[in-house]
């Protein structure tokens, strides 16, 4: 998150935080063309040059939260599956 | 999982809310700009994008919305539940564990556990989510911004030494080191402002922050793969020793079977001889029985193994029977 500060990053630590951000945020696949297609928005720009450096291209939150907002389904569906069945199991 | 994802989702849902902005959509009643201005349905659009207005616009911040929710209730609910369960955590029910050990994970669960300790899990969700409002809230405020981080390392730091909330002293450790490379880092930052003009320090100073912040990872990737490794060799050796003794009881099984290999011979012909010989017992007496011609034959049922004419018992059943 050090780049999100209103410091002035150099290069180097640019560059290597850029590439580390990626990696701590889990986002694994590109998302955001997605998102722009199935909602029929066109994603608005970063909230500055930092964010987009990081990753946090647009102000969107389905967009920026990337390929985690999949992996984060998983809760409420299985919360919905397990209601499911232990209404079945009841009957 | 969610835990760990809880800054990411506090940082985007804070960029989504930075952005927002409530707008009304045109009220067929009044036609004029001023009552396209005042409707009577709110809806939700981002920052100066109000023209391009839609319901994908409306589905993402109404997400950004509950995710900012979820964010706010999550560590004030955290911490409730677990005071309220409290008796039950430290007593270790499995049940229960199952279902919402994610919460306490990695905390000393013991009978000295005290309920400050969750003073941990609380600040360590707390100060994700107040790093989305040091990173978004405050962005033009870089004095907040350092100070605010520097304060949350400090505060984590005699949190940890005050409970030492973690299963072990290395865990502890570990925890003091993080706050300790967080903090440096933020130091570093330091000379990063316009408290520090010259260029090619701030190139120096960009290079000791990577420095620093690779060192952390580095530990951090070693121990984990140290503990890995540990506990990987731990099992190979439980399995080659059950290998090692497999074989010797293996060895002895065949040695016994070879030593009462005429015993057994004995016995299985012994019980295949009884219940043949009790299955015929048993048809000759029906057939018996079904002519009349004896009325003193008693017909006992086979679950007792015997069959037999009241004046002759015989308990065919411990018949063959082999015991070592």
């Amino acid at each position: 998150m050090i780049p999100l500060f209103r410091i002035d990053l150099p290069d180097n630590a640019a560059a290597f935080f850029g590439f580390l951000f990626p990696i701590a945020a889990f986002d694994i696949i590109d998302t955001g063309d997605f998102w722009d297609d199935t909602l029929s928005v066109s994603s608005p720009d970063a909230l500055s040059e930092n964010f987009d450096s990081v990753g946090f291209g647009t102000t969107y939150f389905l967009q920026n939260l990337g390929s985690m907002f999949f992996i984060m389904l998983y809760f409420p569906i299985m919360m919905i599956v397990g209601f499911i069945a232990g209404f079945f199991h009841k009957y | 999982m969610l835990i760990e994802a809880y800054t990411v989702l506090a940082v985007c849902a804070f960029i989504n809310f930075a952005a927002l902005e409530f707008v009304r959509g045109p009220d067929p009643a009044e036609d004029d700009e001023a009552g396209r201005r005042m409707q009577k349905v709110g809806r939700l659009a981002d920052g100066g994008h109000s023209s391009d207005f839609s319901w994908g616009t409306t589905i993402v911040s109404c997400s950004a919305i509950a995710a900012m929710s979820f964010c706010i209730i999550y560590p004030f609910w955290t911490i409730w539940f677990m005071n309220k369960n409290f008796e039950l955590i430290k007593s270790g029910d499995e049940e229960f564990e199952a279902k919402y050990g994610a919460l306490w994970e990695g905390l000393r669960v013991d009978d000295n556990t005290t309920k400050s300790m969750f003073t941990y899990t609380f600040f360590f969700l707390f100060r994700r989510f107040g790093l989305g409002i040091l990173t978004v809230v405050w962005r033009d405020t870089l004095f907040f911004q350092i100070s605010g981080l520097i304060f949350c390392s400090i505060f984590s730091m005699i949190i940890v030494g005050q409970t030492a909330p973690l299963e072990t002293r290395r865990d502890n450790n570990l925890e003091y080191f993080n706050e300790f490379m967080i903090l440096s880092v933020m130091y570093t930052a330091i000379c990063l402002t316009d408290f520090q003009p010259v260029e090619w320090i701030r190139v120096y100073t960009g290079s000791v922050m990577v420095i620093v912040d690779c060192i952390h990872i580095g530990v951090n990737l070693v121990l984990m793969f140290q503990t890995t490794i540990n506990v990987s060799r731990l099992r190979f050796t439980r399995w080659r020793l059950w290998r090692k003794y497999a074989k010797v009881r293996g060895d002895r099984m065949l040695e016994f079977q070879k030593k009462n290999r005429h015993k057994t011979w004995v016995a299985e012909t012994a019980k295949y001889r009884n219940k043949k010989q009790v299955n015929s017992k048993i048809h000759a007496l029906q057939a018996i029985q079904e002519e009349g011609e004896n009325e003193d034959i008693e017909y006992v049922p086979y679950e007792h193994g015997v069959a037999h004419r009241d004046h002759e018992i015989e308990d065919v059943s411990l018949q063959g029977e082999f015991s070592d």
